[in-house]
C-alpha cells in the first residue's frame, strides 16, 4: 500500500491543479462575450477613427497604462488600414485604479479632444507608456476608479509635464490642455464612459467589441479580427468561440 | 554482526516533504500566471509596482505559450520528484536534483531580465524566484547530507572490525 501511496499523491495533486486552474480560468472567462444593447451611457460624442459610413464597428475600452492595450492600439492600427474606409473604431475610456496615471493619461487624451487632436494623443500615450507610466506617483497612492472628477492629477506632478511635452509636440495650445485637463467636461466624458462599462459589464482591460459582440482575447491579433471583420461584411456574423453561453444584456 | 543501514531517514524525509510544499506554493503561483496571461486580465502588483511591465513584455511568453505554463509543469515535476524522494526513492532525488537546477538558471535569467532590461520587478515573479531559491537550498542540503551519510556508512565496518 506504502508503494503506491506518493503516486496517489502525484495524481491527486494533478486532479486539484487541473480542476483549479480550469476553474480559475472560467471564473475570468465566464462573462465573455457580451453584448451591448442600445441606449446605453457613454460619452457623446464618442472618440470615433474612420469613416462615418464604416459598415463594421469596433470599440474599445481602455486604460492608456495598460500594456495590453498598448498591443492591442497597434493590432487596432493594422486593422484600421487593411479595411479603410469599411471599419471604424471608438475609444472608450476605462482608467484602472490599479494604474497610478491612468486616470491623468485619460484626462490628457480627452484635453487634447477638446482641441480636436484626441487620436494624435491616444497614440502618443500609448507609444510611451513605458516612459510616462514609471514616474513616481507623489504622494504614494492609487487614485480611485470611479471618481474622475476627485483631484484627478495631485499624484502625478511628473506625468502632467510629461503630457504637457505631448501637447506641443501635437501643436496644440498648452496653457489650454493643461486647464482642460481638469475641466468638469473632460471629467465627464470619463465619467459617462466609465458609466457605460459598468452598465455592460466591463471590468478590466482591455475589452473589444466588434458591431457589439464582445471579442475574446484570444482573437486580440489581426488574423482573428480580420475573420470577425470579415463575416461581419459579408453578413454571416458569428458570435467568437466562447466557454459559456452568450448572455443579452 | 550489526546492521549498520538505517531504518529510516527522517530528516531526509522532512527535507522533501517541504520540498514538496514549497513546490505546490509554486505550482499554485504559476497556474496564476498563467490563467491571468491567457484571459488578458492585468495583474495588480502589491508589493512592487512593475506586474504589467513584466507580464506583458516579450520575455512573459515563449511563441504563444506563457512562460508561468512552462513554470507550472517545472514545479509539477519538482513536487513529483520531491514526493518520490520522501518516499525513499533514491533516483527522484537525483532527478530532482537536475529539474531543480533548470530552475535555479532560469530564475536567475528571469531575475537579471527583470533588473537590467525591463527594470521592473513583478511581485509573483519574485514569489516564484523565492520558492526555487528555496527548493535548491534544501536540494542542496540533501544532497549534502546524502553524501555525508554514504561516507559515514561505508567507514562504519571498519570502526566494527
Amino acid at each position: 500500500m506504502r508503494r503506491y501511496l506518493p503516486f496517489a499523491i502525484i495524481g491527486a495533486v494533478l486532479l486539484i491543479t487541473a480542476g483549479s486552474g480550469l476553474l480559475l480560468f472560467r471564473s475570468k472567462y465566464s462573462s465573455m462575450p457580451i453584448k451591448i444593447a442600445a441606449g446605453k451611457p457613454g460619452a457623446e460624442p464618442p472618440h470615433i477613427r474612420g469613416s462615418a459610413k464604416a459598415r463594421v464597428t469596433l470599440e474599445e475600452f481602455g486604460d492608456f497604462q495598460c500594456p495590453p492595450c498598448g498591443i492591442l492600439a497597434t493590432t487596432l492600427l493594422k486593422v484600421e488600414h487593411d479595411y479603410r474606409t469599411r471599419v471604424r473604431v471608438i475609444f472608450r475610456e476605462f482608467p484602472l485604479g490599479m494604474h497610478a496615471h491612468a486616470l491623468t493619461a485619460a484626462c490628457a487624451a480627452e484635453a487634447a479632444g477638446l482641441q480636436g487632436r484626441f487620436w494624435e494623443m491616444h497614440d502618443l500615450l500609448f507609444q510611451n507608456s513605458m516612459q510616462w507610466g514609471k514616474e513616481s506617483p507623489r504622494p504614494m497612492r492609487v487614485i480611485p476608479n470611479a471618481e474622475p472628477n476627485a483631484s484627478p492629477d495631485e499624484t502625478a506632478t511628473g506625468v502632467r509635464g510629461i503630457f504637457a511635452g505631448y501637447a506641443a509636440t501635437l501643436g496644440l495650445d498648452v496653457e489650454r490642455f493643461k486647464k482642460d485637463m481638469d475641466t468638469e467636461q473632460v471629467g465627464a466624458r470619463i465619467k459617462s464612459d466609465q458609466e457605460r462599462a459598468a452598465s455592460i459589464g466591463v471590468d478590466r482591460t482591455p475589452i473589444l467589441f466588434i458591431d457589439g459582440v464582445q471579442i475574446p482575447f484570444s482573437s486580440f491579433n489581426v488574423d482573428a479580427l480580420h475573420a470577425v471583420i470579415d463575416a461581419n461584411l459579408s453578413g454571416k456574423a458569428v458570435a467568437p468561440s466562447s466557454p459559456s453561453p452568450t448572455p443579452a444584456q | 554482526m550489526k546492521n549498520t543501514q538505517p531504518a529510516h531517514d527522517h530528516p531526509q524525509l522532512g527535507l522533501f516533504s517541504l520540498a514538496a510544499l514549497l513546490s505546490l506554493g509554486g505550482l499554485a503561483d504559476s497556474i496564476y500566471l498563467t490563467v491571468t496571461h491567457l484571459t488578458g486580465e492585468d495583474v495588480t502588483c502589491i508589493a512592487s509596482s512593475g506586474c504589467s511591465e513584466v507580464l506583458s513584455s516579450v520575455y512573459a511568453s515563449v511563441g504563444k505559450i506563457p512562460l508561468g505554463a512552462f513554470g507550472a509543469l517545472g514545479y509539477f515535476v519538482a513536487f513529483s520528484l520531491a514526493t518520490l524522494a520522501a518516499f525513499g526513492y533514491p533516483r527522484a532525488r537525483t532527478f530532482l536534483t537536475v529539474v531543480v537546477a533548470g530552475m535555479l538558471a532560469t530564475t536567475l535569467w528571469l531575475l537579471y531580465v527583470q533588473a537590467f532590461v525591463l527594470h521592473a520587478f513583478c511581485d509573483f515573479c519574485l514569489l516564484s524566484a523565492a520558492l526555487t531559491l528555496s527548493l535548491s537550498v534544501i536540494v542542496a542540503v540533501g544532497c549534502f547530507r546524502k553524501r555525508r551519510h554514504r561516507t559515514a556508512t561505508e567507514q562504519a565496518p571498519l570502526v566494527e572490525s
